[in-house]
């Protein structure tokens, strides 16, 4: 809202200037977003919090800051009802008092219509509007000074000599002043006459009831509407008005009356000499009950932590307009018909405070100790997990958490998706449901501005619906594309990534937190990964993510040229699967190794020969590896030849040679048996 | 006869002293080293022979001066070793380049909530998180945002198709809120997360943003703790010298409320065209105040009981505050030559 600070002073005598009214202003609340010069008037674009209607006008500012500073004067806004001559022809009707339980205006005759006065004009453009004709602008001048939007209708296009307050009929139309002709429902409430509908309550008047350069007679309408429902059409329409935005938030339901009369002043001396005052109308069958709020002595201490003498919390109420009836060892506070915000006794500490100065608030630690500390394991975990994989080389990155549904559609069925009713675009239409997309579009943008290594993580939740539920899942993504080791000149090959050495990557980081996992063949092949190099990770017997490469078509679609690596795991299964381990004293026995080099049928994966070796397993076979892996010239093309390492070591004795050597020959054998190695 | 022979190994000692200076090369020692240790004619070798002939009584002692000669003899062989060979090695230029290996970086954003969270963790606080897509309910209603008030257009939401009760949580409020249902006070936490409002991105605005929220319950909390609660914090992230202001705010979940400001850790209201304060050597930081009585309510909480304090602030503010993080949108790039600048 605007603030003309000449204009203000008719209401408030200060001396501050503007950089001092501004601090003063911020200090009770109301923030100064600008500061314009219109035409040599300073005005300050400022604002107000939605729960403070009050605010949005002068006269309400002008109040606030007397309560700052009681030494000002504040003009009180009175005038006399002027007489009426009073017919009693036209009647108010008002059938939904729930929407507008009161209902005030008047009747003026030869109203002339014509330009606003050179004052009114300059005013109008400080506030930002648009001079219309005299009884518009004051109507906006009465908006910007009293804070209650008042509407005035033809009084001769009114049919019947009856105004309705009622819910609209489903199916009737109103073409408000600016606008397309709005379809109406049971939700909207209306003004309207014997005919229909003539004005949206609250919102904006209707083009056929207005005021026009042919208009003589006028209706002056100044109301209270439901708030809710104001706010239902104004939304419903789009149409958010200067009327709406204070019927929403809350008017006065008690200067309806006074508004009407102050109205009457300014047209009396803007529009024209012969205007004649008919009738005086207000209906308000149901008066609101007084709002009252009682406030301990003690509470406003016991809420701040600081002191305020009661002489002090009394004054400042009574200058915001509160009513104070004292009682021994509490106030029973009346509320004043404007403060649609005060209902509890927290609020009038509010108040108090606010006058009397946040800045004087005092700082105290409270002594209060937390409850309980469950729940931070998943935390540890990923911060470990954070660290070590950036001091391997993988950097953090973080993605919306918005997906197109293209995205989607290589990591899941479409059935499964989390839409977003209102997405900003359709880039953004759905909840991702994989946190790839967002590493494969890094990587390229990446690839692009030449790094060479590209391995990235993030950490972040995935959405699915399953079963018709939404679930959020915490995952963690890793991927890596390009040089592992850059070339240097001591080494100017470079170590490449390829999926074993992504996969030791991964798995180190698995082992050294503890964790039993195993590669299986994926049981659901999603597509984004390429059907010969993809697998599910299984930690502790559950399924915990994949692991792969990406699908060349994939990798295409965001712009990769290279191959990716990526691997995504459940933060929850590897933080519920997660056992730390005790002690455990080493062996310090000797211990004894041994090689074995043999061909093996190429369909035998590596796979079944562990699992050879670990049916067999002697006690004392400490540990075994792979060292060398040939294939091609000199070895059979259905064969390849493996070098393997075995380290003997019982916890029982020494072993002996011999003993050792029989160990590994019935290993071997074993070997022979189920998979058929050739020694060599 | 043991002191003739005591004199014989001073001799060889200062022989040895002698010669072993004169050696130029490796070769050269390895002739001196035979000529005094080797096994069958060295000189200290030859010397053992005469053991024989001493009496019993002066045989541990000849044994002990043999012993300590030829130690010294080794340990001189084994020294001009050493600086034979060094002379003869060329030392490495260290000065070449170092190899280019790759580190990662934490995420800026991630950066400051953690240190944030550490804050809080020092000062006894718990974490509390929650998911991403709320019931409008924690979201909103028991937050005392009526349903159709303007409050709620302050925050503008995405909506969930087919779950007309969900939304995308648009603070990390109703984490607080979850937390008070389920647990009695006194509560101390920190819920920090992500967000979602429905704004395009532009240099000050994403869809997705993050924040941390704290809230105390507990008996006889008032607003003073509130100051001093915030105090603590603000220093500890924006340094000792950090003045607070409390200006009076609205929020519908707290009664009274507060927006704080820092002072400006730049300039300190000195420079007129400060990048950061624009010369008001005030910034605006996070939002705060007393919960208010409806949502203890609604919470299960006893207002006449208890009372307590909540606040929030934005990570994103703070990139672009005290990391001077120009354009929001570069945080969600994944840019490496932005995110390696962190962490």
């Amino acid at each position: 809202m605007r603030i003309n600070l000449d204009y203000l002073k008719q209401f408030i005598d200060h001396k501050y200037d503007k950089q001092e009214l501004k601090e003063i202003l911020a200090s009770i609340g109301i923030e100064v977003d600008e500061m314009i010069d219109v035409n040599g008037t300073d005005v300050f674009e400022v604002e107000i919090t939605p729960n403070r209607p009050d605010w949005l006008s002068h006269y309400g500012i002008a109040r606030e800051i007397r309560a700052k500073n009681t030494a000002l004067l504040l003009n009180e806004i009175k005038v006399l009802r002027k007489k009426s001559s009073g017919t009693g022809s036209f009647k108010i009707e008002i059938k939904d008092k729930t929407g507008c339980p009161r209902f005030s205006g008047a009747i003026l005759k030869n109203v002339e219509i014509g330009k606003s006065s050179e004052a009114i004009k300059g005013l109008m453009e400080s506030f930002g509007m648009r001079s219309v004709n005299n009884v518009v602008d004051i109507s906006n001048l009465i908006l910007m000074t009293y804070g209650h939007p008042i509407h005035i209708f033809d009084l001769d296009k009114i049919d019947g000599n009856k105004l309705i307050i009622r819910s609209a009929k489903k199916g009737e139309e109103l073409k408000p002043l600016d606008g397309e002709v709005k379809k109406l429902d049971e939700t909207d409430l209306i003004i309207a006459d014997e005919k229909g509908p003539l004005s949206l309550a609250g919102v904006m008047g209707g083009e056929f009831s207005g005021v026009t350069k042919k208009t003589k007679n006028i209706f002056i309408e100044c109301a209270w509407f439901n708030p809710s429902r104001v706010r239902k059409t104004s939304k419903r329409f789009g149409m958010k008005t200067d009327a709406s935005y204070i019927f929403e938030r809350g008017a006065d339901i008690e200067n309806t009356e006074e508004i009407i009369d102050l109205t009457i002043e300014l047209l009396l001396g803007n529009a024209g000499n012969s205007i004649e005052i008919i009738e005086y109308f207000d209906e308000y069958s149901e008066p609101v009950e007084k709002r009252k709020v009682k406030l301990g002595k003690d509470f406003p201490e016991k809420f701040t932590g600081i002191h305020i003498e009661e002489r002090v919390i009394s004054d400042i109420l009574t200058s915001l307009g509160f009513r104070l009836e004292d009682n021994s060892n509490y106030w029973n506070v009346e509320v004043p018909s404007f403060r649609v915000d005060i209902n509890a006794h927290e609020d009038l500490v509010e108040e108090i405070i606010r006058i009397y100065g946040y800045d004087k608030l005092d700082t105290v630690i409270p002594g209060t100790a937390s409850d309980s500390v469950e729940g931070y394991e998943k935390r540890l975990f990923l911060d470990n997990m954070r660290t070590w994989f950036t001091a391997n080389g993988y950097s953090e990155v973080i993605n919306y958490s918005f997906h197109s549904m293209k995205d989607n559609s290589f990591f899941g069925d479409e059935i499964n998706y989390v839409e977003i009713r209102n997405p900003i675009g359709s880039d953004f239409s759905v909840m991702r449901n994989s946190l790839a997309a967002g590493i494969l579009k890094n990587t390229a943008t990446n690839r692009n501005n030449d790094f060479k290594r590209i391995s990235l993580f993030e950490s972040g939740t995935i959405f699915i619906k399953e079963e018709g539920t939404l679930v959020e899942k915490d995952v963690v993504a890793l991927s890596a594309s390009g040089y592992e080791t850059l070339p240097s000149w001591k080494d100017t090959e470079g170590r490449v990534f390829d999926f074993f050495v992504f996969k030791s990557h991964i798995f180190a980081y698995l082992k050294r937190m503890g964790l039993i996992f195993k590669l299986t063949e994926a049981s659901e092949f999603t597509g984004f990964l390429k059907k010969e190099n993809c697998f599910n990770i299984i930690i502790g017997g559950k399924e915990a993510g994949f692991i792969g490469e990406v699908d060349d078509k994939v990798s295409a679609f965001y712009k990769n040229e290279e191959p990716v690596f990526i691997c995504q795991l459940d933060l929850d299964v590897m933080t519920e699967k997660r056992v730390e381990k005790n002690f455990d004293i080493w062996n310090r026995l000797p211990a004894a190794t041994r090689d074995l080099s043999f061909l093996i049928n190429r369909k035998n994966k590596y796979e079944s020969i562990a699992k050879v070796i670990e049916k067999y397993r002697p006690e004392a076979l400490e540990n075994y590896s792979l060292t060398d892996l040939y294939e091609g010239k000199g070895i059979p093309d259905d064969k390849i030849s493996m070098l393997m390492n075995f380290r003997y070591r019982s916890s029982a004795k020494t072993l002996t040679t011999d003993e050792v050597n029989d160990l590994h020959e019935s290993l071997t054998e074993k070997l022979n048996d189920d998979l058929g190695i050739i020694r060599r | 006869m043991i002191d003739d022979l005591r004199k014989e190994i001073e001799n060889i000692k200062e022989k040895l002293i002698n010669e072993i200076e004169k050696v130029q090369s490796l070769d050269e020692l390895q002739l001196l080293k035979d000529k005094y240790l080797s096994r069958k004619k060295g000189m200290l070798t030859s010397l053992m022979t005469k053991l024989k002939e001493l009496p019993n009584q002066d045989k541990p002692v000849f044994g002990n001066l043999v012993n300590s000669i030829k130690k010294f003899t080794e340990e001189k062989i084994k020294e001009s070793e050493y600086q034979l060979s060094n002379k003869k090695e060329i030392s490495i230029d260290g000065t070449l380049p170092e190899f280019n290996i790759v580190t990662g970086n934490t995420h800026l954003i991630t950066f400051i909530r953690r240190k944030i969270e550490n804050i809080f963790l020092n000062m006894g606080y718990k974490i509390a998180e929650g998911p991403e897509i709320e019931f409008d309910e924690n979201n909103f209603t028991l937050l005392n945002f009526k349903e159709d008030h303007p409050a709620r257009d302050e925050q503008d939401t995405f909506f969930i198709n087919g779950f007309p009760e969900k939304l995308l949580r648009t603070h990390t409020s109703p984490v607080q809120v979850r937390y008070m249902k389920e647990h009695t006070p006194p509560i101390k936490i920190i819920s920090p997360g992500k967000v979602f409002r429905k704004d395009e991105p532009d240099a000050t605005h994403v869809p997705v943003f993050h924040q941390i929220e704290g809230l105390l319950v507990d008996r006889d909390i008032n607003f003073s703790h509130l100051k001093g609660t915030l105090e603590i914090f603000l220093r500890a992230l924006f340094g000792d010298n950090t003045k607070l202001r409390f200006r009076p705010g609205y929020f519908p979940f707290t009664e009274p409320s507060a927006e704080v400001d820092v002072s400006c850790f730049l300039c300190d209201g000195k420079d007129n065209k400060c990048r950061i304060c624009k010369g008001s050597g005030w910034l605006e930081i996070l939002g705060s105040g007393m919960v208010h009585r409806e949502v203890l309510k609604n919470c299960g909480i006893d207002p006449d009981e208890y009372s307590g304090f909540a606040f929030g602030l934005g990570i994103e503010r703070i990139a672009m505050l005290k990391y001077g993080v120009t354009d929001l949108r570069f945080l969600y790039e994944n840019d490496l030559r932005f995110n390696s600048q962190f962490g």
